[in-house]
């Protein structure tokens, strides 16, 4: 688009958005009248508290009044956490059943290991390669080589207060995870699914909403697959949440063997991102599934995930507006790169930048390290994440008829992978 | 000042002292929900939201002298609950009565019209807000920012965003690009 038509282009666009009545209906201001002289006032204090504005100009004092709000919800929310923790370990009265697939296949030629979980983990499967661990606030009721029966948590979680009876199949070691991947959407419908963010590897959901096929959850692990699904739940679309959890929360206790699909694909990373530090970025764009993994063996490895065409770019460019010829989807930079920054600082940056949040604010796993996903309106969103003494903001913009995509803001986000300069 | 005066009595409950806060502002409000929604009866429904929400919470002003800030503020608000009411039905509408062309327009100043709309209604409520207070009002984003209550830097950025959508639009309307047909599978 050329200057001189740029400027066409405004001019008429100006035009239309000042055209227009300058005058209401006549009838409006009446009914308008007539709604409010049935309702009464409310106090100050509680309808600032319901989210009127104040009409005051921005203070610190005025913009930190959220986050005291914000205070004062979580220590609520603690408190009954706690409560109903402890009647929930009174009762146990949920329990998962979790039991191998005939299919399933433990690798028994990998080392043997002698697993020491973490106090605040459980070991729940073992076998001659690796061990499994879960959060200790799982109630086990029974683990060993050939089923493991699992309690739910008993808290405030969103999907845990269901029973679900999951199975569980552990591919041999000569099914790599594409091939695995490739013949769960085989046999549906829609071949639809969504990556879960996990501490090592990587892991996707499979949506269903009923039990033939069933929702699952496909993890790799070195070159194992570990397949969890959906048994017996009376809705079973309903499950997929806890499955993501669930397999959010797993733990190998032994280090993976070498992936084939880990290897590095030379070439495929066009674009280099290098902030002030020197720390460095690379990636590319118009992947396929094809390009399910990339890996850099530089600095950083990126993986990335779907078929959009997208492209990266500095937040600032955003933020300034106009220099850019297409539209991005999602912009990566670093927001602050002191030591010590806090995610709550960086919410507050964003705050600052893109206004109040419009959902609560979700953690998500980003390579081993805690983020937060975070939306201001229907006009951005973004993942905070932390890496060593650098913090970075993954940044969804709305693009044409696309709208704000916050799905494909964390399947390219969860794919990033921080590896440390040699 | 007289209008202080008036919004003090109001919150204090006095109804008549309210409705001259409605008579004042309805009609600016009205041009306003009116470009933003770009749909009359959306438009009505958002100013009489907006109304209604200032008498209900009129109290929580601290500052009486803006009470029009105030007001642009409950109206962005009462916009978007329009937006996320009836976003297929205002996409899917066509220029309202307004802003249909003169007889004398030509048909390319009304196919401009069209993907100059079209752009427009993809965008959100706070990003229309700030182009109609820029281009309908006049403001500077200074002065939007401090309406609305978001930095300047927001104001500008979506200022530059919204110019940005617009023009997008009109290109993709005439040169469907790749990235419009790329969809995960």
């Amino acid at each position: 688009m050329t200057d001189e038509r740029t400027v066409r282009v405004d001019h008429q666009a100006a035009s239309w958005l000042a055209e227009g009545p300058t005058t209401a209906p006549e009838h409006l201001l009446a009914d308008a009248l007539a709604r409010a002289s049935r309702e009464p006032q409310r106090p100050a204090l509680v309808a600032r508290a319901l989210g009127a504005p104040d009409g005051g100009r921005r203070t610190t004092l005025t913009r930190q009044a959220p986050l005291v709000w914000l205070a004062a919800a979580l220590l609520i929310i603690a408190g009954l956490e706690v409560t109903i923790s402890i009647v929930g370990r009174v009762l146990e009265s949920r329990v998962v059943v979790v039991v191998p697939m005939p299919s399933a296949s433990p690798d028994l030629t990998a080392r043997p290991i002698e697993p020491t979980p973490k106090p605040d983990r459980r070991l729940i499967f073992k076998s001659a390669g690796f061990a499994i661990t879960v959060p200790s606030e799982w109630n086990v009721a029974s683990a060993d080589s050939q089923a493991v029966t699992l309690g739910t948590r008993w808290g405030l979680g969103p999907t845990w207060d269901m029973t679900y009876t999951l199975t569980m199949s552990i591919t041999s070691a000569n099914v790599t995870f594409d091939d695995a991947l490739t013949a769960v959407l085989g046999g549906r419908a829609e071949s639809t699914w969504t990556p879960v963010a996990i501490s090592a590897g990587r892991a996707v959901f499979v949506p269903s909403t009923s039990l033939d096929p069933p929702p699952l959850v496909l993890i790799e692990h070195g070159d194992r697959v570990v397949t969890l699904a959906v048994r017996d739940l009376a809705t079973p679309g309903a499950g997929g949440t806890a499955l993501r959890e669930m397999a959010a929360s797993f733990e190998w206790l032994d280090q993976p063997t070498a992936s084939p699909s880990s290897a590095p694909t030379p070439g495929a990373l066009t674009n280099t991102y290098t902030d002030p530090s020197g720390f460095e970025v690379r990636y590319g764009h118009q992947y396929s599934h094809d390009d399910l993994t990339q890996v850099n063996p530089g600095l950083v490895s990126v993986t990335v995930v779907g078929t959009c065409s997208f492209d990266f770019c500095p937040l600032s460019a955003i933020l300034s507006g106009g220099t850019l010829d297409e539209g991005p989807v999602v912009a990566f930079d670093p927001l602050r790169r002191v030591a010590g920054t806090s995610l709550d600082e960086l919410e507050a940056a964003w705050v600052d930048l893109f206004g109040p949040l419009t959902r609560t604010p979700r953690s998500i796993m980003v390579d081993g390290e805690f983020g937060r996903l975070l939306q201001s309106g229907d006009s951005a969103a973004a993942i905070l994440v932390i890496h060593r003494d650098h913090a970075y903001a993954f940044v969804a913009r709305p693009f044409l008829n696309f709208g704000l995509n916050t799905e494909f803001l964390n399947t390219v986000v969860v794919n990033f992978t921080f590896v440390e300069p040699s | 000042m007289v209008m202080d005066d008036v919004v003090i009595r109001a919150q204090a409950g006095d109804r008549a002292a309210f409705e001259a806060i409605a008579a004042a502002s309805v009609h600016r409000l009205y041009g306003i929900a009116s470009r933003v929604l770009r749909d009359p009866d959306a438009a009505e429904d958002a100013v009489q939201d907006c109304l209604v929400r200032a008498w209900r919470d009129l109290r929580a002003l601290r500052d009486p002298a803006r009470l029009d800030a105030w007001l642009y503020r409950l109206l962005v608000n009462a916009c978007r609950d329009q937006q996320r009411r009836q976003p297929r039905r205002l996409a899917e509408l066509g220029p309202v009565a307004h802003a249909v062309a003169a007889p004398a327009d030509s048909i390319a100043d009304v196919d401009r019209r069209d993907q100059i709309q079209r752009g427009f209604l993809r965008l959100t409520a706070e990003h229309r807000m700030v182009l109609v207070l820029h281009h309908f009002l006049g403001l500077r984003p200074a002065e939007i920012a401090d309406l609305l209550g978001i930095p300047v830097g927001t104001a500008t950025s979506r200022m530059h965003y919204g110019a940005r959508a617009l023009r997008s639009a009109i290109e993709a309307d005439l040169v469907p690009t790749a990235v419009e047909t790329g969809t995960r599978s």
